[in-house]
Parts: C-alpha cells; structure tokens; sequence
C-alpha cells in the first residue's frame, strides 16, 4: 500500500483520500449471523450485583440489558441479538485485558426489549447511559455523564482517526440530516455543552448543514488523533496521565450520534454498525453489519477471500489489533477490518537502532523515540518513564512505520506501558 | 461457525513506508559515485585499486565479525562497502595494501563491531581508522609526500599544506574553481568539489542526511575561518578557501553525518556540526594537522550523547492543568 521509490520523495506521509462522491456509496449489507459472538469488557466502578447474571441456556432479547459473570469477571452489556446463550467465557484480551465472550445461537425472529422505550418517555437519567454505551463508536457515556467535572464541549469526528478508513466520512456526507437530528439530541442529553464537528476540508460544506461549529483538520495521519485535534485546533494539550474527558472534552463519531437519532426515532436500540473493510489489492468496501457478527461473513459478503497465513486487522491499519480467527465480531468500535495477503505482510526485525532519527521526526509527541527504544529493548521500565517520556506517546504508531531498521518500537511502547502498569498495580496491592 | 483456520498474529501499525537500512546505505554509496569516478579517473590504476581494496577488505573483516559474534551475515546492508568505500576516498591513492587493510580493519573491527554493530558505534568507524593511520603512518597519508609520482597540470602541494606554512601567501595562485573542480592534490574521492556537493544534495533531498548538520558544519568552518583571518589577515588562508579543500566538503556531507554518532535532535545537530567546524579550523590554523576534520568530527562524536539530551519537551509534559 505505501512503499517509497528509490529516487523518491524524502517525507511519505499518510493523507487521506479525497471521496468527492462518498455520500453516493451504498454499504453492502451483511446478512443477520446464525451465531454472534459478543465481547463484553467489564468496566472500571461497575459492580451490580443485584441484577442476575446471565448463563447458558438463557434467552436474550434484543436490545436487553444483561450482566454477566465468569471466574473473576463481571460486566455489563446490552444484547445487540435474539437468541439463546450457548457459551460463556472468560478470555483474555489485548494487554491481558480479560473479558467475557458470549456466544448466542441467533434466532432469526428479532424480539425487542422494551426497557429503552420505556426509558425515553421518563427524563433522561444515568439508566439510559447504559443503553448509550452501546451506540456504535468508542465513547463512553456512563463515565461522561458521571465525572465530577461536566463535559463543556464534544468534539465529533467526520473523519476517522486511522488513515484510509472512511466510515465515519461516510456517515457525514451521506446521512448529514440524522446527524443534525443526533447532534440536537445531544445538546438535550448534556445541556449547554458546544458541539463542534471535525471535518476533512471537501466535506466541510456538508458539514455546516448540520448546524454544529465546524473545524478543518488537514486530513493527515496523525493529525485525525483525537490529542492532535485537541492540540492543533483548542490549542491545549493533554497532560500526560489525564484523560481528554478529564478536561471536559469528549470525543464522539459522527456515526454515534447518527446511531443516537435513529435508537430515539424509532425506540429500539443501535444494533448496526457501518465499517470500511479495507482488503486485498487496496480495494475498499463500506459495510454494514450487526454487532457480535463474525468477521468471516463481512469477508464472505464482500467477496474477499482469505486463507491462512494472511493477516486480518480488527481496526485500521495503524493502531488496529491482529486476530487469529476468522471468528472474532464486530465490536462498537470497529471502524474497519484491514486484510493483508501474507506475501504483503510488512515484517519486523531484530536489529540494532541505527540512530537515523526517523522516528523522532515523525513522532507527533516529541518523545526521544531512538532512546526510549534502548531502554524498552532492555526492560528498564522505570527509566523509559523517568528519562524518556514513554508515558507522552499517543499511540499513534508512526515510529514503527518510518523505522527502517524495521524495529517494532510500537510493540516495545505497548509492552512498555502494560508493564508500567503492573508495576503500579504490584505497588498498590504491597501497599 | 467457521473453519478453525488460522491467521498471522503481529502487533500494530501493520504499514511500513518501505524504507531500510539497505536502501539508506545504497543510496549513500550513489550519492558518493561522482566524486569516487573522478579520483578514479584523475589518479587512474592505484586509486581503483586502494577503492576496491578498501571495499573488500572492510566487506571480509566484516564477514569474519559477524562469524566470530555468531550473527547473521549483513554484507547486503552494504554498511561495511560503505566504510570501505569512504575510507577509500580520504586516502591518496598511492596508499601502500597494508595500510589499506589495517584501515578496514581498524574501521570495522574496532571501529564498529566490538560496540555491538551497526548502530552502536559510538564514533564514526572511518574517522576512527584515519586517526589511527593518520597518527601511525604520517608520511604515507601526507599529500605531498604520496602523490609526488603524479605529474599533473595543476600544482601539487596541497592548499592546506600550503595555507599552513605560508598563511596568507600560501593561499595566492588557489582559484576556487579549480578547488571545487578537484583541480587539487587530495584523496581519492575528496577532492572533487561538485561531484561532493551534488551527492550531499541528493542525500539532504532524500532525507537521509538532514540540512542541519552540514549547513552548520559548514557555517562553522566559514565563520571561525572568517574570525582568524580578520583577526590576522596575512597570518591565516581565506574562508572560502576552507570550505572548498581539504575534507571540508566529504566531512559536512558524508562524515560527520553519520548516523550512530551524531545527533538526532534539531538543535543538537546545529551544535554538533558548528562545533566540528569551529574545531576544524582551529586544528587547521593553529593544530599539528594540515586537515582537523578528523580529530574534530572525533571530538564532537564524544560529545554526541550529551548534547543530543538537549530536545524538545515531550506532549503534554509538565503541564500542571489546562
């Protein structure tokens, strides 16, 4: 996909692609899964125990608010199917994150929960945060409706975060109305918060429709991160160790509040989610699934073929995360699936810094890149966040991608900031 | 359900923007061709033969590291033909085979690879074996004293020499043209003035040298040749003299900007190449040496680590509130 010449160029950088005609694609439609596998991550303060954990056997409605408890993990999810529970298990995520996986043998006649429509009659309240939560797009609803501090300002993307993906373009340009509905919503859920949304330059006449304040971003990788949008358009930036929210920002897409106005018009809750499947021989498709599908049946409708050995990404291809089966769903917050053939798959190694620089000068944060690797490399955890910034990175990945001694420096950051972590939780418990 | 197949686990981003240390290094090699053919063509069999000599050598003393350290052979990388082929260019191309060798042997073995390889030297390996030779056989890297078998239309004593014993006077009857021509007694590939500055060109445009370093090394040079020769204009040679002869021109864009050993930060860079320039001219007017660039790249490669930690602040640090 992105490869430099010889004789070319001394900067590759990630733009996005200009769609004049975005707003006319028409997704292609996967059909309802037999089986949906839902991940459930449990949640920092959540601990209902009155609510009756879900088991085996159990039939689940759509659209019902369910609990679930396995080993030592507890959560709480809305179920985007009908059907009956068939397994249930405690698995470990990225960054040994553990989370619950519920498989439900989906029954193909849709009944609805009725919970969320007898919330909408009643004055909005912290219940019907839950049922937000499992809007399309990664925000989180209940921590923003209960941090001490309210939010004064969203911000919502119409452009995506990772380079080619263009859901979140798509929902702008083509559904523009329902995000004004969505965007009205909003100012009713959180009152007197601003709503500002992000666009790339070619949508912006669309985007002023809508009747929220417009920003441009350059439509360029990493500037679509939302620290780089707090940075180059509100002029602040995060301190390390806060979140956005913390400032009374949120970040939101603009296929959220999209998926807002329709769960209100029509009292049932979200259950699509839209997402750009970015495959083989840099051919793009735009998709339209339910939540908890199995990635191999977005791959069967779009007529990718996929074999073993390839490589498929849940999430872009800067920041997404490898799966080893073509079971894995659909989440909230996939924007995109990202196919590798695997001759294309770009290969790490285990060679020394060569101390070009590269990494410095495509780092957005400012981190000292080509020193921190020599400590990640070496294991000194401390030293990576005492000497050289590791807790300012942003995540954005860039340092792998210039790196031409092909370190993979994001994969060391990561480790670096999983271990930091135990290391403070290790503290606390000593403590 | 589907098939239990099985797919490529890898850890994110999984794009790359196709670069590497081999092309980094190819293009260097290219980038120092012009200035290499010439020598080649100006001092004829013995430059082509200390020119491959040198490649080879550093190419087997590489190989023979990579054995002993139990690595993968990185002869592709074209690292060692690199160190070899700079080296090369620094010497007079009457240089005797030992020399040569010991030259790459000292460049790659203790150079670079007792450090741990590419990237961990922590001072440019070429320049480490000129200092070397330089301090052990004076009058076989000596210009006037290697290439006095040439009979060429252009005078011999080279113009640093001459700056040196005769200051000002010494500097008459050196046009500028000729210098950048390579119309000058020198080494094999540092002579040729345009052929140098057309590969720094290419490698700045390229992004594989950054502007900073040789710009300010060749600020540096300039304006402390400005300073001596206003202080003491018969006693010193003219700074545009300076920035055309000698290895000024090899060491701003192929030396000094080495990676392992010279800074990545955009200030640092500044003060690491105005520093080896001052330096350079210090040795120049009032050093042992005829040329400084070696010792004072040297000198500023120690310096490297510490004022490579003078860098910007991080995102989002030591920011109180906002």
């Amino acid at each position: 996909m992105i490869s430099k010449s010889f004789f070319g160029p001394a900067k590759t950088e990630l733009r996005f692609p200009v769609l004049e005609n975005i707003h006319k694609e028409i997704p292609i439609r996967v059909p309802e899964p037999e089986t949906a596998y839902l991940q459930v991550y449990p949640r920092e303060g959540s601990s209902s125990g009155v609510v009756e954990p879900i088991k085996i056997g159990d039939t689940l409605k759509t659209g019902q608010p369910v609990h679930v408890e396995q080993d030592d993990v507890r959560a709480s999810a809305v179920s985007p199917v009908t059907g009956v529970v068939s397994k249930l298990s405690r698995q470990t995520g990225y960054g040994e994150k553990p989370y619950l996986e519920i498989v439900v043998q989906v029954d193909p006649e849709e009944q609805f929960d009725t919970t969320f429509r007898e919330l909408l009659g009643k004055p909005a309240g912290l219940e019907i945060m839950t049922f937000l939560d499992a809007l399309p797009g990664n925000t989180d609803f209940s921590l923003i409706s209960s941090l001490p501090k309210p939010i004064r300002a969203f911000v919502v993307c119409g452009i995506d975060a990772e380079p080619f993906v263009v859901t979140n373009q798509y929902m702008l340009a083509a559904r523009a109305e329902k995000l004004k509905t969505g965007i009205d919503k909003l100012r009713g859920l959180f009152r007197g918060c601003k709503v500002l949304l992000v666009v790339p330059p070619y949508l912006q006449a669309m985007a002023r429709t809508t009747g929220a304040q417009v920003a441009i971003v350059d439509p360029v990788y990493p500037f679509t991160l939302p620290q780089m949008v707090m940075k180059n358009v509100f002029n602040i930036e995060i301190p390390t160790g806060r979140r956005i929210e913390e400032l009374g920002v949120a970040f939101m897409n603009a296929e959220t509040l999209v998926a807002l106005a329709e769960a209100f018009e029509t009292g049932t809750p979200p259950v699509h989610k839209h997402l750009t499947v970015l495959a083989k021989n840099d051919r793009a498709v735009l998709a339209k699934a339910r939540i908890g599908t199995p990635v191999g049946e977005v791959f069967t409708t779009a007529g990718i073929q996929v074999s073993p050995g390839d490589l498929l990404v849940q999430g872009g291809p800067m920041t997404g995360r490898s799966i080893h089966s073509e079971n894995m769903p659909v989440l909230r917050n996939t924007e995109a699936f990202f196919v590798r053939d695997k001759e294309e798959i770009p290969l790490s190694s285990d060679s020394h810094c060569i101390n070009c620089g590269e990494c410095i000068r495509a780092c957005p944060a400012d981190i000292p890149v080509n020193m921190l690797v020599r400590v990640l490399e070496n294991g000194v955890w401390e030293d990576a966040v005492g000497l050289y910034d590791l807790d300012a990175c942003i995540e954005c990945g860039l340092c792998s991608y210039v790196c031409p001694a092909k370190i993979p420096v994001f994969h060391y950051i990561m480790l670096g900031k999983h271990e930091i972590e135990c290391l403070a939780c290790a503290e606390e418990v000593y403590v | 359900m589907f098939r239990d197949r099985y797919f490529v686990g890898k850890h994110a981003p999984f794009l790359h923007n196709g670069s590497s240390v081999a092309a980094r290094n190819w293009s260097i090699l290219f980038a120092a061709l012009p200035a290499v053919v010439f020598g080649i063509l100006q001092y004829g069999a013995p430059a082509l033969g200390v020119t491959a000599l040198s490649i080879s050598s550093a190419m087997i003393w590489e190989t023979i590291m990579k054995r002993l350290r139990r690595r993968p052979h990185s002869l592709l990388t074209g690292d060692a033909a690199l160190i070899g082929l700079l080296l090369a260019m620094l010497m007079p191309a009457t240089t005797p085979w030992w020399v040569v060798v010991i030259g790459t042997f000292v460049a790659i073995v203790i150079g670079k690879e007792i450090y741990g390889g590419t990237g961990c030297n922590p001072f440019n390996p070429v320049l480490v074996a000129m200092a070397v030779l330089m301090l052990s056989w004076k009058g076989i890297l000596d210009f006037e004293r290697a290439l006095v078998s040439y009979d060429m239309d252009f005078t011999m004593l080279s113009p640093l020499a001459a700056m040196k014993n005769f200051g000002a006077a010494g500097a008459e009857g050196y046009a500028l043209t000729d210098m950048l021509l390579g119309r000058y007694a020198g080494g094999i590939g540092s002579t040729f003035g345009i052929g140098l500055l057309a590969g720094g060109v290419y490698l700045v445009a390229r992004g594989i040298v950054r502007w900073e370093i040789p710009v300010s090394f060749l600020a540096g040079v300039f304006f402390t040749a400005l300073i001596f020769k206003i202080a003491a204009p018969d006693a010193y040679g003219p700074p545009l003299l300076h920035l055309v002869t000698g290895y000024t021109l090899i060491a701003a864009f192929f030396l000094a900007p080495e990676d392992s050993s010279s800074p990545v930060n955009p200030v640092p860079m500044i003060l690491y190449g105005a520093g080896a320039g001052f330096l350079t001219i210090l040795v120049r007017n009032i050093g042992v040496f005829v040329d400084g660039c070696v010792f004072a790249i040297l000198m500023m490669n120690v310096a490297n680590p510490l004022i490579d930690k003078i860098r910007p602040r991080a995102l989002g640090k030591g920011i109180k509130h906002a």
